[in-house]
């Protein structure tokens, strides 16, 4: 464990995800990205470590090594993915979740609008309910929940941010810890110029306000101010939330990152 | 055993058996080793494989699918490979597999754009394409047309078995009736045709001389290996793929016309929940057809009603066009937005684009600029660019994690026969070159004395 | 002492570490019945009565509330976040639940939240709260040119303002800077700043005001200890001691040492 290599820390013990002793504590998590910086090998990676502990990013260690004792139960929720498309990259990590007990995909992507109508609040309330009921007969431990794309929701929805908010805290109350991604482009949250209530940008970001209020970590991904390069595909950034970790304390860093063309993530210090 | 004359042609692959006279417009000979290598199966000695596979050249057709399996020992993979196998075994000669990942990909009918796609074929099946488009010009429109006659091309392939169908979003019934047909080329580009398909023919001349060409193309021999190497690999992929992409002339007509089997129009209501369902039900009837739903000028106020303009009404129809995209994986979405309607600053096209795959953007040059352009190519006019192309997402790299916004990266160019998309750098003016060079020289001269 | 404490904050500084030390301070009083009102956090505090109350309507919250006051003791409500009380409600939210003069509220108002302008109120939420309340703490980041929502590194130093509306009708304000961990104190009082002048403007019927042009002839002029000052490079402390004249009460925090 050298403080020198090029790893993805984000407490200042060097672990990433928490392990058993934030159990009690409810986590708040938030990812923030925009086009260009999709945070699906961030993901990817935080689903692995939660599973295991371990974190196979600028290492190349044996990919078929993961025991089948995972650290926790983990949960992932996407509205803008189906569960195809995670299990294969995931597998590339040399993660296998498709006979894994310990890994739940909800899929909320593939039939989301026969389940909510945009103008019924009930209907999306329904959906938490079912969610929540889901994930109670699914695990006695508390899992760690991955949310991508509740913002969408937000979005093609007549639900208020408030309203979206305590929609997510019933899951956030059965987990350890939630992991939420985000889109915050600056078209969607610009308040500038739609300043009501009603506006979709201003309900974002009010939202985005109202969750980095009880986040315990932010991670924002974000591309080169330059544009394009071919060796940094982009910043990742970590700092606290405004909720601090009562146990651990979170290693503040910019870091550079690459994904290249064959999906693989490596980490540069900046 | 009998003697053969040397230009004698041992195969012929049927193509004099079932002269395809239905589609008198397409590229003589392609496309009917197909049709008759199905009926003929087995009977050909020459390719001993031919029993199993009922692909043109099996042999050369599972190179690739092989090469991969052989790579990615993994079940998830290999199952998607399969998949793949039975794609291209119903849809043969059309279908490129992805350089990137295990999807197949199809045409879109400009080479240059399934070229910028980025997986060494074209758009990937079961994903969706966004063109927007800044200023009054339709440039767009070409895209989806020539998208359009791909799809009509490839279905005519087999008179046998159609293997497209086209599903339109527009309350303009005559949109099909102005597709680009196949272009030609000049009279003597069709006559160097002729030759080269003379060539490709199996004949005994030209099994002696193929070795000597290739033994006097080796220009040393560590590069010599590799290129014959590739260009045995290249052959063969121009031979497994010769019918993956067409070049339209938009001058040109369909002929015959787009036929009423061939194309569903479905007329924009004021409800996408109904245009949802007609979708749905067009695709359960063309379930074991390639699909291609073209959505033209999508929210534009002469065709939606203004309420369909709230985001409320279109995320979520196009959340389900998305999920459509993997319920249907044999299904393509191409569409085009007006930016001048929608800026590209506002929540409505931002939203939209993180729903879609793929995203570009055309952004044909103001009048100041084409003039500049026609001062600077005085002497090559067909250098002249028509505008900008930017990229903002590309299907499975960008959802991936790669950043791959390019703008200001590529121009277009629409000329008659072709739709280009090449590298875009800003010409040196001339005029304005010279007058420096004069200066410069002034001052030189003036330092020596 | 029927009082409401709030506190504002941005997304760089937090009032968490704040309400920790009040809390801190609250917790070994005995004869406080303590409510904490629960918007946007799980964790529950310990020795108060929790309520999570984003799973309530409005009305019933404040009946719940209510119906917890210990008519013995003094009473006090902390308020994770009052952003999620909807302003046309927010007055009465208040009122309601101050019935009597036993009651105190701490609560924490984001201003970093986005607020839009009612057309004919023309009254935002921030006006309203610094109001009603009788005590505002505003915690600000040292730094205020990142106003953008930017998630980057967040703010290690900041500053707080604190007024103190006392019964009198007299205001107190204070400014704290907050320095790794502590509390400095930073300028004392806002009373004796540069807008003196500004101020009497109006209220008299003489000039008092300098020009321009007697300002630079003031500036300019040399004093005679100036000299004295540049002698002297190395400078001096003051050391202040309480003497018995001094009527310090230690116990009061709102005393004003001057």
């Amino acid at each position: 464990m050298s403080s020198q290599k090029q790893d993805l820390h984000i407490f200042t013990d060097n672990s990433i995800i928490p392990h058993n002793q934030v159990k009690s504590e409810h986590l708040f998590n938030l990812i923030t990205h925009v086009q260009g910086t999709s945070p699906t090998w961030l993901l990817n990676l935080l689903i692995e470590n939660s599973l295991y502990g371990t974190c196979s990013i600028n290492t190349d260690t044996n990919k078929q090594h993961r025991s089948n004792t995972s650290r926790s139960s983990v949960i992932f929720i996407s509205f803008l993915n189906d569960f195809k498309f995670y299990a294969s990259s995931l597998k590339k990590n040399g993660v296998e979740v498709q006979s894994n007990q310990s890994f739940k995909f909800i899929d909320l992507f593939t039939n989301l609008f026969d389940r909510v109508v945009p103008s019924n609040i009930e209907s999306v309330s329904k959906l938490f309910d079912d969610l929540t009921q889901e994930i109670k007969n699914l695990s006695q431990d508390k899992p760690i929940i991955f949310i991508e794309g509740l913002e969408f929701l937000l979005l093609s929805t007549d639900i208020s941010s408030i309203q979206c908010l305590s929609q997510l805290n019933k899951l956030h109350k059965l987990s350890s810890s939630v992991i939420l991604s985000c889109q915050s482009d600056e078209e969607l949250i610009d308040i500038a110029t739609f300043n009501h209530p009603t506006h979709p940008q201003y309900k974002l970001h009010d939202f985005l306000v109202r969750i980095l209020h009880r986040t315990n970590l932010n991670i924002a991904l974000r591309p080169l101010e330059t544009g394009k390069a071919k060796d940094i595909t982009g910043t990742l950034s970590i700092s606290k939330g405004c909720i601090p970790y009562e146990s651990l304390d979170i290693a503040e860093k910019e870091y550079l990152y690459l994904v290249s063309k064959d999906q693989s993530a490596k980490l540069f210090f900046r | 055993m009998s003697f053969r004359k040397r230009g004698e042609i041992i195969s012929n692959g049927g193509k004099n058996t079932l002269p395809n006279n239905r589609i008198p417009n397409a590229v003589p000979g392609r496309g009917s080793p197909i049709t008759s290598s199905i009926p003929r199966r087995g009977n050909i000695p020459l390719i001993p494989n031919r029993g199993q596979g009922t692909q043109p050249i099996p042999g050369r057709t599972q190179v690739i699918p092989n090469k991969r399996n052989l790579d990615l020992n993994e079940s998830f993979e290999n199952l998607q490979i399969k998949e793949n196998e039975e794609l291209s075994f119903k849809f043969p000669k059309i279908l490129k597999p992805s350089s990137l990942n295990s999807s197949m990909t199809i045409s879109t009918g400009i080479s240059d754009l399934d070229k910028i796609l980025g997986h060494q074929g074209g758009i990937p099946l079961g994903s969706s394409l966004l063109i927007e488009e800044n200023g009054s010009t339709d440039f767009s429109s070409i895209l989806l047309k020539a998208f359009a006659s791909q799809g009509i091309i490839h279905n005519r392939l087999n008179p046998q078995q159609s293997n497209t169908h086209l599903v339109v979003l527009t309350s303009n019934i005559q949109w099909g009736k102005d597709l680009p047909g196949v272009y030609r080329g000049s009279s003597r580009q069709i006559k160097k045709q002729a030759i080269r398909e003379n060539e490709e023919k199996l004949s005994i001349q030209n099994l002696v001389n193929k070795p000597q060409i290739d033994k006097d193309l080796r220009i040393a021999w560590r590069y010599g290996l590799n290129d014959s190497n590739k260009r045995e690999i290249q052959e063969a992929n121009d031979e497994i793929y010769k019918d993956f992409n067409h070049q339209f002339d938009i001058t040109s007509r369909l002929n015959p016309l787009v036929q009423n089997n061939e194309i569903s129009y479905i007329p924009i209501s004021n409800n996408f929940i109904q245009l949802y369902q007609q979708i749905v039900q067009v695709l359960e009837s063309q379930k074991n057809k390639i699909i291609r739903l073209i959505i033209p000028s999508i929210l534009n106020p002469s065709m939606y009603s203004p309420q369909l303009t709230q985001l409320t009404e279109i995320l979520p129809f196009i959340h389900k066009l998305r999920s459509l995209t993997h319920k249907y994986p044999q299904l393509i979405i191409i569409s085009s937005i007006p930016l001048d309607l929608y800026s590209k600053s506002s929540i409505i096209v931002k939203s939209m684009e993180s729903l879609f795959d793929t995203v570009i953007q055309l952004e044909p040059f103001n009048q100041q600029m084409l003039q500049f352009l026609e001062r600077a190519y005085k002497n090559e006019p067909n250098k002249i660019s028509h505008g900008l192309l930017h990229i903002f997402k590309l299907n499975n790299q960008s959802d991936a994690g790669q950043m791959l916004i390019t703008k200001n990266e590529y121009s277009f160019k629409n000329g008659r026969k072709k739709f280009e998309i090449e590298e875009w750098g800003i010409p040196v003016d001339d005029d304005a070159t010279t007058a420096e060079n004069d200066e410069n020289k002034q001052t030189t001269k003036d330092i020596d004395f | 002492m029927a009082s409401s404490t709030q506190s504002s904050n941005t997304i760089q500084t937090s009032s968490f570490q704040l309400i920790k030390h009040i809390n801190s301070k609250l917790i070994s009083q005995d004869n406080i019945n303590k409510i904490y009102i629960s918007f946007e956090t799980f964790k529950e505090i310990p020795q108060y009565i929790n309520i999570e109350a984003w799973s309530i309507p409005l009305i019933e919250l404040i009946k719940k509330i209510v119906s917890l006051y210990d008519s013995n003791k003094k009473n006090l409500i902390l308020i994770d976040s009052i952003n999620y009380i909807p302003l046309n409600q927010l007055s009465k939210f208040i009122s309601d639940l101050i019935i009597n003069d036993s009651i105190t509220i701490i609560t924490t108002y984001h201003t970093s939240l986005p607020e839009f302008e009612i057309p004919y109120q023309n009254l935002s939420r921030y006006n309203l709260l610094s109001f009603i309340s009788s005590s505002i703490i505003e915690i600000l980041p040292n730094d205020e040119k990142s106003k953008t929502l930017k998630i980057n590194k967040s703010c290690k130093d900041y500053r707080i303002n604190f007024i103190h509306k006392r019964k009198s009708g007299r205001i107190n304000s204070f400014k704290f800077e907050f320095i790794n961990d502590e509390f400095l104190p930073f300028v004392e009082s806002i009373e004796n700043n540069n807008n003196n002048e500004d101020l009497l403007e109006g209220l008299t019927t003489f000039n008092l005001k300098t020009s321009s042009s007697a300002k630079v002839i003031k500036d300019n002029l040399e004093l005679p200890y100036m000299e004295a000052q540049r002698l002297q490079e190395s400078s001096g402390a003051i050391v202040y001691q309480f003497e018995k004249d001094d009527d310090y009460d230690e116990e009061d925090p709102y005393e004003d040492p001057f």
